[in-house]
């Protein structure tokens, strides 16, 4: 796998999610001139876009359309394991949904800048995930963040390098309200 | 874009004393300070302007959030105010360091630039998930007013009101680690088809019928929504106006739960078209005013509620028309002061009717309920 500056500048952030997130806030935002400021506001918003539509994607459990948020030789580091390409990616997923009841990822807390090269760019966010498992008979929520690198592949922005940490995992009683 | 031009210069720290008795009067008035544009620049820079103070929410969050209290200060004017307090750093403190684990997290903002660009006012929801030092485990929510002005060109807190509503309280960390909540319902998972739209596959353009072909499978409606395109912009211009129109849908929504939350019918009423429609997994209400009573209902079965959005999603039709999708959390206070959670999504068509974003078509998708387990249960 190439390495791409971009990805160094992940690898070396991705275990410390403060440091990351951190080091995605002080980069910087806006140009100066106009038509790169709308630029930079058409990119932050699809690349907020990214993020829904991936969550989506995963917690309606559609397989096909969760890898497509992913380039081929997208890294993904999740709170045990890291996964290369695009194929081990499809294998985590493919588990993480058949295991899986209903999840809702609720993304909040969404920083997005610019990356160095053009085409690409640092996405940092928290998420809310409530999980109700259909076997298990536990109803938990996750509190996580998200690292990412972002990269624009025919007018699509895609996760090259996402890092998802799970920080706390509170329980509930699941059941109709009242 | 240009509606009526902001009247009067300078509101400052008086104008939001006066206002934060009541918050959702604050909240009320931060809506009702019209968009002025004088020309596509300044349209322009309210975007970012409006992009710099959500990045400044997120930057105080992050810091509180890894105790990082220098940091956090440093978002702050040198005589800003905290909850009434001009000791910013010591009501930082007072969130952030007796805790062992702390989340903020905040929706539904409504971003006003005011006074010639010196100002901007928020408002906004805040939720934040707490373990405290002795493991108990809770939630806070709070409404949020903040007043920025511009230091050396860059935006800063000048006040920061969170107004705490709301304290569900869970149980002890390691009891909820620890234990698996017992399921009191079964779970069935959801059809989520692509094969449900791609079968139907109505019209991006179909409007109302389109809904009415996809608003029994929420899931299936994102899938359908994920395969549609926004109509193209050509020009710098209509960019730019895409651009507003996101903005200004995203406060609809936030405008739809202030209205809800605050039990203000004339406020919801204002969010929905005339002929509008909204429907839930069993009833639904045709007209304006048949909606205005369904809020009634929904709000007589929550004492105090926060209707939480993320992952807001918006297809252009046109410039007069979009598709909507989102989630929402509603933590609540329901019936015999039980504290509930609720997650679901939304399926939506919006039609913009005299330069207003309304609803046009409403589908609330009831996800699971939870009950938080609570001490001593």
């Amino acid at each position: 796998m190439k390495e791409s500056t971009g990805r160094s500048w992940f690898f070396e952030h991705k275990n410390d999610m403060w440091r990351a997130a951190n080091w995605v806030i002080d980069r910087p935002t806006l140009t100066s001139t106009p038509d790169n400021q709308l630029d930079f506001l058409m990119n932050d918003l699809a690349i907020r876009e990214l993020l829904s539509s991936y969550t989506d994607a995963f917690d309606s459990k559609d397989l096909a359309l969760t890898l497509a948020h992913f380039t081929e030789d997208c890294v993904l580091v999740n709170p045990r394991t890291t996964f290369i390409g695009k194929r081990e990616v499809q294998e985590f997923y493919s588990n993480a949904m058949a295991g899986m009841g209903v999840s809702f990822h609720r993304v909040q807390n969404v920083v997005v800048r610019p990356g160095d090269e053009p085409g690409e760019g640092w996405v940092s966010a928290y998420f809310h995930a409530p999980f109700i498992g259909p076997l298990t008979a536990m109803a938990i929520s996750q509190l996580g963040r998200y690292f990412g690198r972002v990269v624009l592949e025919e007018s699509t922005w895609r996760f090259a390098d996402l890092r998802i940490s799970v920080d706390f995992m509170p329980g509930y009683v699941h059941g109709a309200a009242g | 874009m240009a509606t009526t031009p902001i009247a009067a210069p300078g509101y400052g720290r008086e104008q939001l004393r006066s206002l934060t008795g009541d918050v959702w009067r604050a909240f009320r008035w931060v809506r009702d300070r019209d968009l002025f544009f004088e020309d596509g620049d300044d349209a322009q820079n309210h975007l970012s302007h409006e992009a710099a103070a959500q990045d400044l929410l997120s930057r105080l969050f992050y810091s509180l959030d890894a105790a990082n209290l220098t940091t956090a200060a440093s978002l702050f004017t040198a005589n800003a105010n905290m909850d009434g307090d001009h000791n910013v750093r010591r009501r930082l403190e007072s969130r952030a360091l007796p805790l062992k684990f702390s989340r903020h997290r905040f929706v539904n903002t409504v971003t006003r630039v005011l006074s010639a660009a010196l100002e901007m006012w928020l408002t906004c929801y805040v939720h934040q998930a707490r373990i405290h030092t002795n493991g108990e485990v809770d939630s806070e929510y709070s409404r949020c007013v903040a007043r920025f002005e511009l230091q050396d060109g860059d935006w800063r807190f000048a006040d920061l009101l969170l107004h705490v509503d709301l304290v569900q309280r869970y149980g002890i960390e390691a009891d909820m680690v620890a234990i698996a909540p017992q399921v009191t319902d079964k779970v069935e998972p959801e059809r989520a088809t692509r094969a449900f739209s791609a079968h139907r596959s109505p019209a991006f353009d179909g409007g109302r019928t389109t809904w009415n072909e996809l608003r029994e499978d929420v899931w299936a409606a994102h899938h359908w929504f994920a395969d549609q395109s926004d109509s193209a912009c050509t020009s710098s211009e209509e960019r730019l106006q895409r651009l507003v129109d996101h903005m200004l849908i995203r406060e609809l929504l936030a405008n739809y739960a202030y209205a809800h939350d605050s039990r203000d019918l004339a406020w919801t009423a204002s969010n929905f078209n005339d002929d509008a429609i909204l429907i839930n997994d069993t009833l639904r209400f045709e007209g304006n005013s048949e909606v205005i009573e369904a809020f009634r209902g929904f709000n007589r079965r929550m004492t105090v509620s926060f209707h939480r959005f993320s992952n807001p999603r918006v297809k252009f039709v046109s410039a007069e028309e979009a598709w909507f999708v989102a989630y929402y959390h509603v933590p609540a206070i329901g019936p015999g002061g039980r504290n509930q959670y609720s997650f679901g999504r939304y399926f939506s068509r919006l039609t913009k009717r005299s330069g207003r974003w309304q609803i046009a078509d409403w589908r609330i998708a009831n996800d699971p309920t939870v009950l938080p387990m609570e001490i001593g249960s």
